[in-house]
């Protein structure tokens, strides 16, 4: 790498590029342009091991030249790296020889379209500058990392950064719109502008925390919002860490977005609020709110609410309003200082979702706290987790800081990742979540009276309207009648996008396209059409279903599928494409002229008693409520049925005590919906040993039922 | 005209793949087949009576975990197979079509929900778990994950991940891209990869990103993690009605800008309007509108039953749609109507709510009071079932979800009904908003003498509202993805950023294995 230092025909075209004034190469800039204010090459200076200089340093002020410069290091080989201020904590990519591309030339604010609160900025813009030049026009980026003075654009999007304010404006990330990048190989891309898009994978993503190594960034299009009006804060005292984390916890989960949060745990409570009566607290938690006329008292108000619930102590807002309005650079001029004098201080961040948080703390003090001195703060809250740092100070006994600062990383790492900050949270647990009927655990939501679905209206005038009638129909049902009497059920599937087939239950439980309501009633479209034939595989199909009537409850047109898989059925049978048994049982019944819905039961309990394997079998039966409603005959003889092939079965729709009364309400029949709503309670405790969870009637039901705390 | 249905995958495919998933996991049946063969896109739903079926696959098969993904990966890349991921074929593009045939993964037998996590608010559960049953199974225990789309009873989880989906509560909950925490899936050289691998890290290019929205084209998506919520303690409604688009469009913008975050919140152009009603009372059109002015519908089934093709005929020379489209439009005199849903914590969802009354009425909207929206909460998932009595009665009707930035909407939306509306029935509504921008939903039905005819027409609008879009720099696709019908527009959609896509898949995917042809790949 050395040889492209002072090499002249480099020089010569990185001058091609940008102009002799902005190139450089000269000893002390190149060095600085290496170091990072990351506390292991700050030990490294102190102990004299300077990190190895870079080659050049240019300023580019277009686009153009930016890829003109990917260009010339490709034919060289030469790697570059962009900049911002290099205020990046973690170091900078080692590259000794390598040309560094200062952003900082491209600082042009280029377009802010108010009405969609939509700033355009060249990467190398300071945060701060945009900040201040949009402030001027009563908008807000609502990013303020701690050094909002002194990272641009590029740099924070390169980095991912977090803001203070990020658990009410969102992380950098969330704030793209779109980006303009120089790829390594020269080319110069700009990803899509939209607030939203399902155009394949958002590329963003894939600049956004790269840090530089998968192409320059250019251009930012960052989304804005309306400055705030006021500001409140609020402190509140906890007995323990725990307790704040879970203060903290319920304040996001209900849809707070505090514009700070951050609780403190004993040791940076006392550091924070040293010679204030705050110290003496235990742990301390600073919300502060912002926005627009009443809301950020309004938001404050409920945290105080939470709050006190989770037995903190109201501080009043003087706490809060010091910890927000402190520097936070503050505690880096420490750590510099604590480095002069030969000791290591660094801050330690883990992200955790909140189940974790408190192991995780646990746990990386634990490492830690024979060797150094630690103080954590919680912050960046969202619903779903937050993230700790740990500011960690400590004296290298043997002189070694180097040596020391590494152990300490590499502990805490290891330590953070047993204690969940490195634990991917995705145990199996089925059984754990074995559905119970009807138990729901949910207070108070409230909802509107008749809110729930709208009930359809049939739209047919070929089905059977009357209870006594389908069943006669099912039965009945002539081959013939199949694609005249079924040709607008048939077609209605057909065209339909499956919107029964969540609740069907061969579909659910075979996952195969063919055995849903829509896939059978296609196969008859196409055979009616003369696409395909009806062989023994259509046949098969057929017999798919459950005749559990689910799906029609699901169905806008009411379209029922069973008496069209009868009449296919009947179709099967004719053309002896049905199963041999099915055939055979057709021939027995013959034989002994049954005729009537009620004896076909028995008759066929009679057969598969001779025919069937008496292997016993534990099934939980559950023949859903339209199955119950239209065809109970056919329930009663699915009972005989099991009984003569010695099936173990619990059936949950025995009698009729099990009717959660859905219906009735749906009629606006509210006294005797109530009354059988009670008696489904206690059926349900009856079965509670057994595992049934069927999602259709549920749902029907749920809307009905929660307004009373069911 | 028979289908023809190719061959399928020969015996020892087969038996290589029984091997992993085992007899009951893998079909080479013709049916079977078949209904593999096309998933929601009305561009075959044109043709579907004329029987035309363009790809098949080889051979289905139904995984029941992770690694039986990834070895039926490795085997198809081995054997250089295409395989295509399939969720519930709800999918409005052809995301699913096998243009090379090969093996259709069909996710529905990994269906678990692996975790419901109260302190994270988050839910695991396996890809291919139906919609609503993964949302009847947290409503249960007391949470929602606030997702909608319209097609939640026919689309699975896993399929939402990989198009993007936005549901109709999206303007408070977001699309699912905001929604994912953490994934984990199979990429195409048959590693198992999950991101983030540690929760909540923050280094490099967020992955999750990445394979939200990839279409199967980079790898399969095996288990997700979504944010939830705790069931809302309350629900507001109320609506509005608008003079006109540009001044509907406004209070929707100040309504996001200013920080107020409506569950839902719709505008309906003049002509959707009128379809769904600004009426509350059930009895009124109840959301049906003009799908269900069909000429000749009221002819019994039997009529139809017995001349089918004359009868298709004949009401196919009496379907004029943008005739119909056009005379209508100078009847359209309600405005626009706007409904709006709240929901949440009691007193924060209260405040938002009178705030944006305050906000409607100060810019013009008159109050029409609850009914309207509660309407529309009871028939929101009616507007799914439309589309068969359209078809039905031999006209088409698709959708084109397309979304910009504020300062462009009204134009957009002006520009592509310009272009449809000599050539289809078209109307609009703006359902999904954000502070910089919204998205615009057009629904177009039309018809033609023949099917084929009726087919080039559906490419045709397509063609020309893509066309309009992408040169007003808007995105061709809100929520519906990308899939087989609109890979053509991806160069203009995504300019040079077709090079980083292409990138993406050189690195997963050299082979072009996974659902080939999708995504513009
Ligand atoms: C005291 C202190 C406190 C901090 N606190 C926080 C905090 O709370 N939250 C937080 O998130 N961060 C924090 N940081 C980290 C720091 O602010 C970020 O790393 C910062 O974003 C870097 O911005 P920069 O412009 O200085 O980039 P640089 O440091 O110059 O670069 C950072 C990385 O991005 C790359 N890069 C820079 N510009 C571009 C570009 N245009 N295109 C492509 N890649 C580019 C660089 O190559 C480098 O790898 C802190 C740093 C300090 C010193
Ligand atoms: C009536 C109707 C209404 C609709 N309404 C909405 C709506 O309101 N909002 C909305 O966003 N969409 C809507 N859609 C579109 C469609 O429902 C969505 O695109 C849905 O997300 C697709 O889910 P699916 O399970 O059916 O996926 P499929 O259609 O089976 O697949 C879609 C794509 O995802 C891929 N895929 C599926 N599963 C996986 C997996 N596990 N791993 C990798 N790739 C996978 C497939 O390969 C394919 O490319 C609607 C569709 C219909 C028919
Ligand atoms: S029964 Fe109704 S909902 Fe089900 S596929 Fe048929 S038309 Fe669609
Ligand atoms: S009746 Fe039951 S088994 Fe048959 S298609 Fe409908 S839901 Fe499925």
């Amino acid at each position: 790498m050395k040889r492209f230092k002072g090499n002249i025909e480099l020089r010569h075209k990185l001058t091609d590029i940008f102009g002799p004034d902005r190139v450089r190469e000269g000893a002390l800039e190149t060095l600085i342009y290496s170091h990072r204010p990351w506390t292991r090459s700050l030990l490294e200076m102190k102990a004299g091991r300077l990190p190895e200089r870079l080659s050049f340093i240019v300023w580019p002020e277009t686009v153009e030249e930016v890829s003109r410069l990917l260009r010339l290091a490709n034919e060289w080989k030469v790697p570059v790296i962009p900049m911002g201020t290099g205020s990046h904590r973690r170091g900078a990519p080692a590259a000794p020889g390598g040309i560094a591309c200062d952003m900082k030339r491209m600082k042009r604010l280029l377009s802010f379209d108010e009405d969609s609160m939509i700033v355009s900025a060249q990467a190398g813009m300071l945060i701060w500058e945009l900040e201040r030049t949009i402030s001027r026009r009563g908008y807000t980026l609502g990013h303020v990392p701690p050094t909002a003075p002194s990272s641009t654009i590029g740099g924070a999007i390169a980095t991912r950064q977090a803001g203070r304010l990020s658990a009410r404006y969102g992380r950098i990330e969330e704030m793209i719109v779109s980006l303009q990048a120089v790829l390594p190989d020269g080319s110069i891309v700009k990803t899509r502008t939209a607030p939203r898009s399902a155009t394949g994978p958002d590329l963003d993503h894939l600049l956004i925390g790269s840090e530089g190594a998968l192409g320059i960034i250019t251009r930012a299009k960052l989304r804005v919002a309306l400055s705030p009006e006021r500001r409140v804060f609020a402190a509140h005292a906890f007995s323990s860490f725990e307790n704040g984390a879970r203060a903290l916890r319920l304040v996001v989960r209900a849809g707070l977005r505090p514009s700070g949060a951050r609780l403190m745990d004993v040791d940076e409570t006392r550091a924070a609020f040293r010679g204030t009566k705050t110290a003496d607290e235990k742990c301390v938690l600073c919300l502060a709110f912002e926005g627009r006329e009443e809301r950020p008292g309004v938001e404050e108000e409920i945290a105080a609410e939470i709050g006190r619930k989770a037995d903190g102590k109201a501080l009043g807002e003087e706490p809060s309003r010091v910890t927000f309005e402190r520097s936070y650079l503050d505690g880096f001029r420490r750590h510099h200082v604590l480095a002069e004098t030969g000791g290591v201080a660094d801050v330690m961040d883990f992200a955790a979702p909140w189940s974790r948080v408190g192991a995780l703390y646990g746990a990386v003090r634990k490492a830690l706290k024979d060797r150094a001195e630690i103080r954590t703060v919680l912050g960046h809250p969202t619903p779903n987790g937050a993230s700790l740092s740990f500011f960690v100070t400590a004296r290298a006994e043997n002189g070694d800081a180097t040596a020391l600062f590494d152990a300490l990383w590499a502990d805490a790492q290891r330590a953070a990742g047993r204690g969940g900050g490195g634990v991917a949270h995705h145990f199996g647990g089925g059984a754990q979540y074995a559905a119970r009927l009807f138990r729901r655990e949910r207070i108070g939501r409230t909802v509107p009276a008749g809110e729930g679905r709208a009930r359809p209206e049939r739209d047919f005038e070929s089905g059977p309207a009357e209870r006594g009638e389908r069943i006669a129909a099912g039965r009945e049902a002539t081959v013939s009648d199949l694609f005249t009497r079924y040709f607008k059920e048939i077609d209605y599937c057909t065209f339909c996008p499956k919107m029964c087939r969540f609740s069907c239950p061969v579909a659910n439980v075979t996952g195969n396209e063919t055995y849903t309501p829509w896939g059978r009633q296609t196969v008859l479209h196409l055979v009616r059409e003369g696409h395909l034939p009806f062989n023994r595989e259509a046949a098969t199909a057929m017999y798919q279903c459950a005749n559990c009537m689910l799906c029609r409850e699901y169905c806008d047109y009411l379209v029922e599928v069973p008496p069209v898989m009868i009449a296919a059925r009947a179709k099967a049978v004719e053309e002896k494409l049905a199963p041999h048994e099915v055939i055979e049982y057709r021939d027995f019944s013959r034989r002994k002229t049954i005729r009537t819905a009620t004896t076909c039961g028995r008759a066929c309990a009679t057969w598969c008693r001779t025919r069937i394997s008496r292997r016993t079998r534990k099934v939980v039966y559950f023949a859903g409520c339209s199955h119950l409603y239209h065809y109970p005959q056919a329930v009663q003889d699915t009972f005989r049925v099991f009984e003569a092939m010695r099936v173990d079965y619990v059936a949950c729709h025995e009698g009729e005590a099990m009717c959660c009364g859905a219906p009735l309400r749906e009629l606006g029949l509210e006294a005797p919906y109530k009354r059988k709503r009670g008696e489904a309670r206690g059926g349900a405790v009856a079965l509670q040993g057994d595992r049934v969870g069927q999602p259709a009637v549920r749902s029907r039901a749920a809307d009905d039922l929660s307004g009373d705390g069911f | 005209m028979a289908i023809r249905i190719p061959v399928p995958a020969s015996s020892t495919i087969v038996s290589r793949l029984a091997a992993i998933v085992g007899p009951e996991g893998v079909s080479v049946s013709d049916l079977d087949r078949l209904h593999y063969s096309r998933d929601m896109y009305p561009g075959t739903l044109i043709l579907q009576s004329e029987g035309v079926r363009e790809s098949f696959p080889d051979v289905v098969v139904w995984p029941e975990n992770t690694e039986q993904v990834q070895q039926i990966v490795r085997f198809a890349a081995e054997q250089k197979m295409a395989v295509v991921p399939f969720g519930a074929g709800s999918g409005v593009c052809g995301g699913t079509t096998p243009v090379r045939g090969g093996i259709m993964l069909d996710m529905k037998r990994m269906s678990r929900v692996i975790e419901v996590n109260d302190d994270d608010l988050s839910v695991t559960a396996q890809p291919g778990i139906m919609g609503q049953n993964l949302e009847n199974e947290l409503e249960r225990r007391g949470y929602t994950m606030g997702h909608f789309p319209s097609s939640i009873y026919c689309s699975t989880y896993g399929g939402w991940v990989a198009t993007r989906s936005a549901g109709q509560l999206s303007s408070r909950y977001g699309k699912i891209e905001d929604m994912v925490l953490g994934c984990e899936f199979v990429t195409a050289d048959g590693e198992i990869r999950r991101a983030p691998e540690a929760p909540g890290e923050a280094l490099g290019p967020d992955w999750r990103q990445i394979m939200t929205g990839s279409e199967g084209t980079l790898g399969v998506l095996t288990e997700a993690t979504c944010r939830i919520w705790p069931t809302p303690e309350t629900r507001l409604f109320v609506a509005f009605t608008f003079p006109d688009v540009p001044a509907g469009v406004q209070a929707m913008r100040l309504v996001m800008r200013h920080g107020l975050r409506p569950a839902a919140m719709r505008l309906y152009d003049p002509l959707d309007t009128m379809m769904v009603g600004t009426k509350g009372a059930e009895e009124e059109t109840s959301g049906v509108g003009i799908m269900d002015y069909v000429p000749l519908d009221a002819i019994g089934t039997k009529l139809r039953a017995m001349a089918p093709k004359i009868f298709r005929r004949a009401q196919r020379a009496v379907n004029r749609w943008a005739d119909v489209g056009n005379k209508l439009e100078g009847l359209a005199r309600q405005g626009c109507l706007m409904v709006l849903m709240f929901e949440g914590s009691d007193r924060l969802t209260r405040f938002e709510f009178d705030q944006t009354i305050r906000f409607c009425e100060r810019l013009g909207g008159r109050n029409l009071g609850p009914e309207p929206a509660l309407k529309w909460y009871r028939n929101r998932y009616h507007v799914s079932y439309k589309m068969i009595k359209v078809f039905y009665n031999q006209a088409f009707v698709d959708t084109i979800e397309v979304a910009c930035s504020w300062d462009r909407v009204a134009r957009l939306y002006k520009d592509v009904r310009d272009a449809i509306k000599t050539k289809a029935f078209i109307m609009a509504h703006f359902s999904h908003a954000y502070p910089d921008g919204c998205s615009i939903y057009f629904t177009f039905v039309g018809s033609a003498m023949n099917p084929r005819a009726a087919h080039a027409l559906h490419q045709e609008v397509w063609r020309d509202a893509m066309d309009v879009t992408v040169r007003t720099r808007g995105t061709i696709s809100h929520h519906h993805g990308v899939g087989l019908s609109k890979a053509e527009f991806m160069p203009r959609e995504l300019g040079d950023g077709v090079k980083l896509l292409r990138a993406l898949k050189n690195a997963f995917d050299p082979d072009d294995v996974m659902n080939p042809g999708k995504l513009g790949l």
